[in-house]
Protein backbone atom coordinates (compact mmCIF):
# COMPACT_ATOMS: atom_id res chain seq x y z
CA UNK A 1 0.00 0.00 0.00
CA UNK A 2 0.92 3.35 -0.57
CA UNK A 3 0.61 4.70 2.75
CA UNK A 4 3.09 1.80 4.12
CA UNK A 5 5.58 2.86 1.17
CA UNK A 6 9.14 4.21 3.17
CA UNK A 7 10.41 7.92 2.40
CA UNK A 8 13.23 7.15 4.53
CA UNK A 9 14.79 5.59 7.56
CA UNK A 10 11.70 4.24 9.32
CA UNK A 11 9.24 7.46 8.09
CA UNK A 12 6.71 6.26 5.86
CA UNK A 13 3.88 7.89 4.11
CA UNK A 14 1.54 7.46 6.62
CA UNK A 15 4.04 9.28 9.20
CA UNK A 16 4.31 12.21 6.67
CA UNK A 17 0.56 12.11 6.18
CA UNK A 18 -0.44 11.91 10.48
CA UNK A 19 2.33 15.03 10.38
CA UNK A 20 0.94 17.06 8.50
CA UNK A 21 -2.44 16.34 9.75
CA UNK A 22 -1.09 17.43 13.21
CA UNK A 23 0.46 20.18 12.18
CA UNK A 24 -2.69 21.41 10.43
CA UNK A 25 -4.78 20.86 13.32
CA UNK A 26 -2.45 22.58 15.92
CA UNK A 27 -2.12 25.81 12.91
CA UNK A 28 -6.30 25.62 12.77
CA UNK A 29 -6.83 25.77 16.79
CA UNK A 30 -4.08 27.97 17.01
CA UNK A 31 -6.10 30.66 14.30
CA UNK A 32 -9.18 30.11 15.96
CA UNK A 33 -8.40 30.45 19.59
CA UNK A 34 -5.89 33.37 18.59
CA UNK A 35 -9.09 35.23 17.01
CA UNK A 36 -11.33 34.36 20.03
CA UNK A 37 -8.58 36.24 21.87
CA UNK A 38 -9.29 39.41 19.53
CA UNK A 39 -13.16 39.01 20.94
CA UNK A 40 -12.29 38.75 24.42
CA UNK A 41 -9.62 42.03 24.43
CA UNK A 42 -12.14 43.62 22.44
CA UNK A 43 -11.94 46.67 24.65
CA UNK A 44 -7.97 46.77 23.83
CA UNK A 45 -6.57 48.60 21.58
CA UNK A 46 -5.92 47.12 17.93
CA UNK A 47 -2.29 46.35 18.53
CA UNK A 48 -2.15 45.26 21.99
CA UNK A 49 -4.59 42.09 21.37
CA UNK A 50 -2.95 41.34 17.66
CA UNK A 51 0.64 40.66 19.45
CA UNK A 52 -1.08 38.69 22.06
CA UNK A 53 -2.97 36.94 19.41
CA UNK A 54 0.52 36.72 17.38
CA UNK A 55 1.80 34.87 20.32
CA UNK A 56 -0.61 32.19 20.64
CA UNK A 57 -0.87 31.86 17.31
CA UNK A 58 2.76 31.14 16.71
CA UNK A 59 3.06 29.27 20.04
CA UNK A 60 0.63 26.58 18.59
CA UNK A 61 2.50 26.18 15.54
CA UNK A 62 6.15 25.63 17.60
CA UNK A 63 3.91 22.96 19.76
CA UNK A 64 2.81 21.20 16.51
CA UNK A 65 6.47 20.90 14.90
CA UNK A 66 7.64 20.01 18.40
CA UNK A 67 5.36 17.27 17.87
CA UNK A 68 6.08 16.06 14.39
CA UNK A 69 9.97 16.09 14.54
CA UNK A 70 9.94 12.73 16.47
CA UNK A 71 7.38 11.31 13.94
CA UNK A 72 9.68 12.25 10.80
CA UNK A 73 12.66 11.09 12.90
CA UNK A 74 14.70 14.49 13.14
CA UNK A 75 16.71 14.03 16.31
CA UNK A 76 15.87 16.26 18.46
CA UNK A 77 18.78 15.68 21.09
CA UNK A 78 21.62 17.90 19.63
CA UNK A 79 18.93 20.24 18.53
CA UNK A 80 18.23 20.61 22.17
CA UNK A 81 21.89 21.25 23.77
CA UNK A 82 22.10 23.65 21.10
CA UNK A 83 18.71 25.22 21.95
CA UNK A 84 19.11 24.62 25.72
CA UNK A 85 22.63 26.63 25.63
CA UNK A 86 20.81 29.48 23.51
CA UNK A 87 18.04 28.71 26.06
CA UNK A 88 20.31 29.94 28.54
CA UNK A 89 21.68 33.01 26.92
CA UNK A 90 18.48 34.35 25.49
CA UNK A 91 16.56 33.91 28.96
CA UNK A 92 19.30 36.06 30.75
CA UNK A 93 19.37 38.33 27.91
CA UNK A 94 15.57 38.28 27.68
CA UNK A 95 14.22 38.07 31.06
CA UNK A 96 12.74 41.90 31.33
CA UNK A 97 11.35 41.77 28.08
CA UNK A 98 9.24 38.40 29.35
CA UNK A 99 8.80 40.37 32.91
CA UNK A 100 7.34 43.15 30.88
CA UNK A 101 5.21 40.87 29.00
CA UNK A 102 3.63 38.90 31.38
CA UNK A 103 3.34 42.65 33.53
CA UNK A 104 1.26 43.83 29.88
CA UNK A 105 -0.74 40.65 30.17
CA UNK A 106 -1.76 40.95 33.55
CA UNK A 107 -2.40 44.21 32.80
CA UNK A 108 -4.79 43.38 29.87
CA UNK A 109 -6.58 41.40 32.00
CA UNK A 110 -6.58 43.82 35.55
CA UNK A 111 -7.46 46.27 33.49
CA UNK A 112 -6.21 48.96 36.50
CA UNK A 113 -6.03 51.93 33.45
CA UNK A 114 -7.55 52.53 30.26
CA UNK A 115 -6.00 54.73 27.32
CA UNK A 116 -7.30 58.44 27.94
CA UNK A 117 -7.35 57.73 31.76
CA UNK A 118 -5.53 60.40 34.07
CA UNK A 119 -2.95 57.62 36.35
CA UNK A 120 -0.45 58.74 38.83
CA UNK A 121 1.97 55.75 38.42
CA UNK A 122 4.55 54.90 41.54
CA UNK A 123 4.21 56.71 45.08
CA UNK A 124 5.84 59.97 45.73
CA UNK A 125 7.12 62.01 42.92
CA UNK A 126 5.96 59.09 40.42
CA UNK A 127 4.72 59.70 36.92
CA UNK A 128 1.02 61.48 36.19
CA UNK A 129 -0.52 62.56 33.12
CA UNK A 130 -3.01 61.00 30.41
CA UNK A 131 -2.44 57.57 29.47
CA UNK A 132 -1.62 57.10 25.39
CA UNK A 133 -1.43 53.45 25.22
CA UNK A 134 -0.72 50.28 26.30
CA UNK A 135 1.19 48.01 24.60
CA UNK A 136 2.43 44.81 25.93
CA UNK A 137 5.86 45.38 26.86
CA UNK A 138 5.55 49.24 28.17
CA UNK A 139 2.83 51.64 28.86
CA UNK A 140 3.32 55.72 27.92
CA UNK A 141 1.80 58.40 29.17
CA UNK A 142 1.81 62.41 28.66
CA UNK A 143 2.87 64.20 31.44
CA UNK A 144 0.83 67.54 31.56
CA UNK A 145 3.67 69.35 30.54
CA UNK A 146 3.70 67.46 27.28
CA UNK A 147 6.49 65.06 28.32
CA UNK A 148 6.29 61.61 26.87
CA UNK A 149 7.23 58.88 29.19
CA UNK A 150 7.44 55.24 28.70
CA UNK A 151 7.00 52.72 31.27
CA UNK A 152 7.84 49.34 31.62
CA UNK A 153 5.18 47.26 32.08
CA UNK A 154 7.04 45.50 34.90
CA UNK A 155 7.34 49.04 36.88
CA UNK A 156 2.96 49.58 36.07
CA UNK A 157 2.13 46.80 37.36
CA UNK A 158 4.15 46.43 40.51
CA UNK A 159 3.55 50.32 41.53
CA UNK A 160 1.14 51.23 42.93
CA UNK A 161 -1.72 53.15 40.59
CA UNK A 162 -4.13 56.00 41.45
CA UNK A 163 -6.53 56.58 38.35
CA UNK A 164 -8.46 59.73 38.75
CA UNK A 165 -10.95 58.54 35.68
CA UNK A 166 -11.78 55.05 36.79
CA UNK A 167 -15.03 56.50 38.55
CA UNK A 168 -17.49 58.39 36.81
CA UNK A 169 -17.49 61.20 39.49
CA UNK A 170 -15.10 63.01 41.44
CA UNK A 171 -15.31 65.39 44.35
CA UNK A 172 -13.21 68.10 45.27
CA UNK A 173 -12.84 70.57 47.82
CA UNK A 174 -12.05 74.64 48.68
CA UNK A 175 -12.15 76.40 52.36
CA UNK A 176 -13.38 79.61 52.03
CA UNK A 177 -12.59 82.05 54.98
CA UNK A 178 -14.65 84.85 55.18
CA UNK A 179 -14.08 87.92 58.22
CA UNK A 180 -15.42 87.35 61.15
CA UNK A 181 -17.59 90.74 60.46
CA UNK A 182 -19.38 88.88 57.76
CA UNK A 183 -22.51 86.58 57.74
CA UNK A 184 -21.76 83.55 57.26
CA UNK A 185 -24.95 82.18 56.26
CA UNK A 186 -25.32 84.89 53.46
CA UNK A 187 -22.15 83.25 52.29
CA UNK A 188 -23.01 79.74 51.94
CA UNK A 189 -26.20 80.97 50.28
CA UNK A 190 -24.05 82.76 47.61
CA UNK A 191 -22.03 79.64 47.22
CA UNK A 192 -24.65 77.53 47.05
CA UNK A 193 -26.79 79.10 44.12
CA UNK A 194 -22.83 79.48 42.37
CA UNK A 195 -22.82 75.87 42.77
CA UNK A 196 -26.21 75.13 41.46
CA UNK A 197 -25.90 77.83 38.33
CA UNK A 198 -22.76 75.86 37.27
CA UNK A 199 -23.95 72.79 34.53
CA UNK A 200 -20.73 70.29 35.69
CA UNK A 201 -21.58 70.60 39.38
CA UNK A 202 -23.68 67.56 39.99
CA UNK A 203 -26.59 67.69 41.58
CA UNK A 204 -26.47 64.23 43.03
CA UNK A 205 -24.50 63.50 45.28
CA UNK A 206 -25.20 66.95 46.61
CA UNK A 207 -22.70 69.72 47.46
CA UNK A 208 -21.97 70.31 51.04
CA UNK A 209 -21.25 74.04 52.09
CA UNK A 210 -21.04 74.69 55.75
CA UNK A 211 -18.99 76.20 58.69
CA UNK A 212 -16.10 73.90 59.43
CA UNK A 213 -14.12 75.74 61.53
CA UNK A 214 -13.60 79.45 63.39
CA UNK A 215 -10.01 79.98 62.61
CA UNK A 216 -7.48 82.51 64.14
CA UNK A 217 -8.64 84.89 61.45
CA UNK A 218 -11.69 84.12 59.42
CA UNK A 219 -14.64 82.06 59.77
CA UNK A 220 -14.11 78.60 57.64
CA UNK A 221 -16.31 77.31 54.93
CA UNK A 222 -16.19 74.35 53.52
CA UNK A 223 -17.47 73.33 50.15
CA UNK A 224 -17.33 70.11 48.86
CA UNK A 225 -18.40 69.63 44.92
CA UNK A 226 -19.07 66.43 43.16
CA UNK A 227 -18.46 66.90 39.23
CA UNK A 228 -17.60 64.11 36.19
CA UNK A 229 -14.65 63.02 36.81
CA UNK A 230 -13.61 64.37 32.93
CA UNK A 231 -14.56 68.05 33.92
CA UNK A 232 -13.17 67.96 37.11
CA UNK A 233 -10.46 70.36 37.17
CA UNK A 234 -11.91 72.75 35.01
CA UNK A 235 -15.22 72.74 37.30
CA UNK A 236 -12.58 73.17 40.19
CA UNK A 237 -10.72 76.32 38.02
CA UNK A 238 -13.98 78.31 37.59
CA UNK A 239 -15.76 77.95 40.43
CA UNK A 240 -13.00 78.91 42.84
CA UNK A 241 -12.53 82.43 40.81
CA UNK A 242 -16.24 83.06 40.89
CA UNK A 243 -16.70 82.08 44.15
CA UNK A 244 -14.44 84.91 45.02
CA UNK A 245 -15.39 87.39 42.81
CA UNK A 246 -19.44 86.89 43.53
CA UNK A 247 -18.33 87.13 47.75
CA UNK A 248 -16.29 90.29 47.11
CA UNK A 249 -19.42 91.60 45.06
CA UNK A 250 -21.51 91.27 47.84
CA UNK A 251 -18.86 92.85 50.46
CA UNK A 252 -18.17 89.11 52.14
CA UNK A 253 -14.40 89.32 52.00
CA UNK A 254 -11.70 87.34 52.31
CA UNK A 255 -9.40 88.37 55.65
CA UNK A 256 -5.76 88.61 55.74
CA UNK A 257 -4.00 87.07 58.66
CA UNK A 258 -5.01 88.77 61.69
CA UNK A 259 -2.59 89.07 65.18
CA UNK A 260 -3.55 91.11 67.76
CA UNK A 261 -0.47 92.44 70.03
CA UNK A 262 -0.80 93.49 73.78
CA UNK A 263 1.94 95.73 75.13
CA UNK A 264 2.53 95.53 79.19
CA UNK A 265 3.37 99.26 78.64
CA UNK A 266 1.31 101.99 77.15
CA UNK A 267 2.86 102.86 73.69
CA UNK A 268 3.15 106.27 73.10
CA UNK A 269 2.95 107.98 69.58
CA UNK A 270 5.16 110.71 68.85
CA UNK A 271 4.17 112.98 65.95
CA UNK A 272 7.18 114.81 64.69
CA UNK B 1 -40.54 78.55 13.12
CA UNK B 2 -39.68 74.67 13.42
CA UNK B 3 -39.13 72.81 10.01
CA UNK B 4 -37.50 73.78 6.89
CA UNK B 5 -36.38 77.50 6.17
CA UNK B 6 -35.29 78.22 2.41
CA UNK B 7 -31.72 80.46 2.72
CA UNK B 8 -32.06 83.90 3.27
CA UNK B 9 -34.34 83.75 6.22
CA UNK B 10 -34.48 85.96 9.41
CA UNK B 11 -36.44 84.10 12.54
CA UNK B 12 -37.15 86.66 15.79
CA UNK B 13 -38.57 84.93 18.92
CA UNK B 14 -38.50 86.53 22.17
CA UNK B 15 -35.87 84.86 23.09
CA UNK B 16 -33.27 84.00 20.49
CA UNK B 17 -33.09 85.75 16.67
CA UNK B 18 -31.63 83.85 14.11
CA UNK B 19 -30.54 85.77 10.69
CA UNK B 20 -29.05 84.19 7.54
CA UNK B 21 -27.94 87.31 5.17
CA UNK B 22 -26.02 87.11 1.98
CA UNK B 23 -26.54 85.90 -1.84
CA UNK B 24 -24.09 84.65 -4.67
CA UNK B 25 -21.45 83.23 -2.66
CA UNK B 26 -22.56 82.17 0.41
CA UNK B 27 -24.37 82.90 3.35
CA UNK B 28 -23.42 84.13 6.88
CA UNK B 29 -25.98 82.22 9.45
CA UNK B 30 -25.86 84.70 12.83
CA UNK B 31 -27.57 82.87 16.22
CA UNK B 32 -28.57 85.46 19.26
CA UNK B 33 -29.54 83.99 22.06
CA UNK B 34 -29.70 85.80 25.01
CA UNK B 35 -26.45 87.76 23.73
CA UNK B 36 -24.45 84.21 23.38
CA UNK B 37 -24.09 84.93 19.98
CA UNK B 38 -22.98 82.40 17.33
CA UNK B 39 -21.93 83.48 13.72
CA UNK B 40 -20.64 80.79 10.86
CA UNK B 41 -20.57 81.39 6.94
CA UNK B 42 -22.38 78.59 4.69
CA UNK B 43 -20.89 78.52 1.24
CA UNK B 44 -23.91 77.66 -1.33
CA UNK B 45 -26.02 79.04 -3.44
CA UNK B 46 -28.91 78.07 -2.51
CA UNK B 47 -30.32 75.95 0.29
CA UNK B 48 -32.58 74.87 2.84
CA UNK B 49 -31.71 74.70 6.72
CA UNK B 50 -33.98 72.91 9.11
CA UNK B 51 -34.56 74.13 12.69
CA UNK B 52 -35.63 71.01 14.61
CA UNK B 53 -35.77 69.90 18.24
CA UNK B 54 -32.83 67.42 18.94
CA UNK B 55 -31.83 65.15 21.49
CA UNK B 56 -31.31 67.39 24.50
CA UNK B 57 -27.78 66.23 25.33
CA UNK B 58 -25.51 67.77 23.40
CA UNK B 59 -25.15 71.05 25.38
CA UNK B 60 -22.90 72.30 27.39
CA UNK B 61 -20.99 69.29 26.22
CA UNK B 62 -21.62 65.91 24.87
CA UNK B 63 -20.65 64.35 28.05
CA UNK B 64 -23.30 61.66 28.35
CA UNK B 65 -26.00 59.55 26.24
CA UNK B 66 -28.89 59.50 29.39
CA UNK B 67 -31.43 61.82 30.24
CA UNK B 68 -32.35 61.73 33.84
CA UNK B 69 -35.87 63.29 34.68
CA UNK B 70 -36.33 63.88 38.16
CA UNK B 71 -39.78 63.59 39.29
CA UNK B 72 -40.72 66.76 41.74
CA UNK B 73 -43.25 64.52 43.61
CA UNK B 74 -42.84 60.85 43.74
CA UNK B 75 -45.10 58.57 41.94
CA UNK B 76 -46.55 54.65 44.03
CA UNK B 77 -47.61 52.62 41.29
CA UNK B 78 -50.04 49.64 42.09
CA UNK B 79 -48.61 45.59 41.73
CA UNK B 80 -49.44 44.44 38.12
CA UNK B 81 -50.58 47.81 36.73
CA UNK B 82 -49.92 50.03 33.95
CA UNK B 83 -50.75 54.10 33.99
CA UNK B 84 -49.87 56.47 31.76
CA UNK B 85 -48.67 59.95 32.70
CA UNK B 86 -47.00 63.26 31.39
CA UNK B 87 -43.09 64.72 32.17
CA UNK B 88 -41.52 67.45 30.89
CA UNK B 89 -38.12 67.35 29.16
CA UNK B 90 -35.27 70.38 28.04
CA UNK B 91 -35.62 71.30 24.24
CA UNK B 92 -32.53 71.67 22.75
CA UNK B 93 -32.79 73.43 18.72
CA UNK B 94 -30.92 72.22 16.36
CA UNK B 95 -29.80 74.22 13.29
CA UNK B 96 -28.44 71.48 10.19
CA UNK B 97 -27.89 71.59 6.41
CA UNK B 98 -29.90 68.57 5.10
CA UNK B 99 -27.57 66.25 3.36
CA UNK B 100 -26.73 62.60 1.66
CA UNK B 101 -25.98 60.83 4.89
CA UNK B 102 -28.14 62.85 7.39
CA UNK B 103 -27.63 66.31 8.27
CA UNK B 104 -24.72 68.20 8.81
CA UNK B 105 -25.65 70.30 12.01
CA UNK B 106 -24.99 74.41 11.70
CA UNK B 107 -25.43 75.05 15.90
CA UNK B 108 -27.19 73.70 18.63
CA UNK B 109 -28.49 76.14 21.31
CA UNK B 110 -31.12 75.82 24.21
CA UNK B 111 -32.63 78.08 26.33
CA UNK B 112 -32.94 75.70 29.32
CA UNK B 113 -30.15 75.90 31.40
CA UNK B 114 -28.30 72.73 31.78
CA UNK B 115 -27.24 70.66 34.72
CA UNK B 116 -25.88 67.45 35.57
CA UNK B 117 -26.24 64.35 37.98
CA UNK B 118 -25.27 60.78 38.88
CA UNK B 119 -27.36 58.12 38.69
CA UNK B 120 -26.08 55.46 40.67
CA UNK B 121 -22.78 55.50 42.48
CA UNK B 122 -20.15 56.82 42.14
CA UNK B 123 -17.72 53.35 40.75
CA UNK B 124 -20.26 52.01 39.05
CA UNK B 125 -23.17 54.99 38.44
CA UNK B 126 -23.59 57.01 34.99
CA UNK B 127 -23.69 60.66 34.48
CA UNK B 128 -27.13 62.05 33.37
CA UNK B 129 -28.57 65.11 31.81
CA UNK B 130 -31.21 66.56 35.11
CA UNK B 131 -34.15 68.04 34.19
CA UNK B 132 -36.20 68.36 37.16
CA UNK B 133 -40.47 67.83 35.95
CA UNK B 134 -43.15 67.80 37.29
CA UNK B 135 -45.86 64.73 36.74
CA UNK B 136 -49.07 66.10 34.37
CA UNK B 137 -52.12 63.74 34.48
CA UNK B 138 -52.16 65.43 30.53
CA UNK B 139 -50.19 66.86 28.12
CA UNK B 140 -49.68 70.27 29.65
CA UNK B 141 -48.84 73.59 27.43
CA UNK B 142 -45.33 74.33 27.31
CA UNK B 143 -43.13 76.69 25.68
CA UNK B 144 -41.86 74.60 22.61
CA UNK B 145 -38.36 76.31 22.57
CA UNK B 146 -38.14 75.32 26.41
CA UNK B 147 -39.63 72.15 27.17
CA UNK B 148 -40.80 69.32 25.71
CA UNK B 149 -43.39 66.59 26.72
CA UNK B 150 -42.62 62.86 27.13
CA UNK B 151 -45.69 60.56 27.47
CA UNK B 152 -44.45 57.76 29.73
CA UNK B 153 -46.15 54.36 29.76
CA UNK B 154 -45.22 52.78 33.36
CA UNK B 155 -46.03 49.23 33.63
CA UNK B 156 -45.49 47.78 36.84
CA UNK B 157 -44.82 44.24 36.27
CA UNK B 158 -43.81 43.41 40.23
CA UNK B 159 -45.89 42.38 42.90
CA UNK B 160 -45.70 45.15 45.28
CA UNK B 161 -46.26 48.89 45.34
CA UNK B 162 -43.12 50.12 43.51
CA UNK B 163 -42.10 54.40 44.14
CA UNK B 164 -40.63 55.88 41.20
CA UNK B 165 -38.72 59.17 41.71
CA UNK B 166 -36.13 59.36 38.74
CA UNK B 167 -36.62 58.14 35.16
CA UNK B 168 -33.32 57.86 33.26
CA UNK B 169 -33.60 56.91 29.56
CA UNK B 170 -31.09 56.88 26.55
CA UNK B 171 -30.27 59.06 24.01
CA UNK B 172 -29.95 56.01 21.53
CA UNK B 173 -33.27 55.69 20.38
CA UNK B 174 -35.13 59.21 21.34
CA UNK B 175 -37.92 59.53 18.98
CA UNK B 176 -39.02 64.02 18.82
CA UNK B 177 -41.78 65.16 17.16
CA UNK B 178 -42.89 68.26 16.91
CA UNK B 179 -45.62 70.95 15.34
CA UNK B 180 -46.62 74.90 16.50
CA UNK B 181 -47.95 73.58 20.23
CA UNK B 182 -45.98 70.45 21.02
CA UNK B 183 -42.44 69.18 21.42
CA UNK B 184 -42.51 65.62 22.31
CA UNK B 185 -42.12 61.78 22.57
CA UNK B 186 -43.63 58.86 23.79
CA UNK B 187 -41.71 56.34 25.97
CA UNK B 188 -41.63 53.30 28.12
CA UNK B 189 -40.97 51.74 31.24
CA UNK B 190 -41.33 48.54 32.83
CA UNK B 191 -40.82 48.22 36.19
CA UNK B 192 -39.12 44.26 36.96
CA UNK B 193 -38.75 45.03 40.67
CA UNK B 194 -38.38 47.79 43.68
CA UNK B 195 -34.73 48.68 41.73
CA UNK B 196 -34.72 47.62 38.45
CA UNK B 197 -36.56 49.04 35.42
CA UNK B 198 -36.23 49.49 31.95
CA UNK B 199 -37.14 52.29 29.79
CA UNK B 200 -37.39 53.05 26.36
CA UNK B 201 -38.81 54.80 23.42
CA UNK B 202 -41.54 54.40 20.89
CA UNK B 203 -41.32 55.99 17.54
CA UNK B 204 -44.93 57.65 17.31
CA UNK B 205 -45.52 61.17 17.70
CA UNK B 206 -47.93 62.57 20.87
CA UNK B 207 -50.91 63.88 18.25
CA UNK B 208 -51.51 63.18 14.68
CA UNK B 209 -49.48 65.57 12.31
CA UNK B 210 -46.61 65.54 14.29
CA UNK B 211 -43.35 65.76 12.28
CA UNK B 212 -40.31 63.95 13.54
CA UNK B 213 -37.09 65.92 14.38
CA UNK B 214 -33.64 65.65 13.38
CA UNK B 215 -31.58 62.20 15.40
CA UNK B 216 -28.47 62.88 15.97
CA UNK B 217 -27.60 59.99 18.09
CA UNK B 218 -28.57 57.72 15.24
CA UNK B 219 -29.23 54.28 13.98
CA UNK B 220 -26.00 53.16 12.87
CA UNK B 221 -24.69 53.43 16.70
CA UNK B 222 -27.48 51.98 18.20
CA UNK B 223 -26.66 48.70 17.07
CA UNK B 224 -23.45 49.31 19.38
CA UNK B 225 -25.22 51.08 22.33
CA UNK B 226 -28.59 49.76 22.46
CA UNK B 227 -31.37 51.96 22.40
CA UNK B 228 -33.06 51.41 26.42
CA UNK B 229 -31.82 52.30 29.63
CA UNK B 230 -31.89 49.78 32.17
CA UNK B 231 -32.20 51.48 35.39
CA UNK B 232 -30.41 49.36 38.34
CA UNK B 233 -29.55 52.07 40.36
CA UNK B 234 -33.11 52.16 41.85
CA UNK B 235 -36.06 54.31 40.69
Amino acid sequence: MILERVLYGDVTVYDLLISLIILLAATVIGKAIALNTKRVFKDMSKDRYSTISKVIYYSFVIAGVLIILPRLEVNLSGLLVAGGLMAIVIGFASQSIVTNLISGIFLSIEKPLKVEDVVSIGSGEGTMGMVEDIRIISTTVRTFDGVYVRIPNEKVFTNSITNYMENVARRFEYVVGIRYSDDADEAVEIIKGLIEDHPLALVNPPPQIFVQSLGSSSVDITVRIWSPSTQWFRVRMELLWKIKKTLEENDIKVPFNQQEVWFLNDMKIKNK
Amino acid sequence: MYGDHELPFHLQNGDFSIKTEGSGDGFTYTRDVKEDIVSKHILTDTGVVNISPIEPLNLPMELTNALLIELDTSVIIKPRSKRKLFLSFPVEVGVSLPSNKGQKIVDIFSLVKPKYTLYGDVSTGKICKHHKSQVYPEIPKKNIYHEGIIELSVKNNSLDWVEVHNVVFNAFGMKIYYDDEIVGMKARMLIKTEDISFTDFVDKPLKKGMKKGVELYIKEKQHLKGNRFIMEGGL
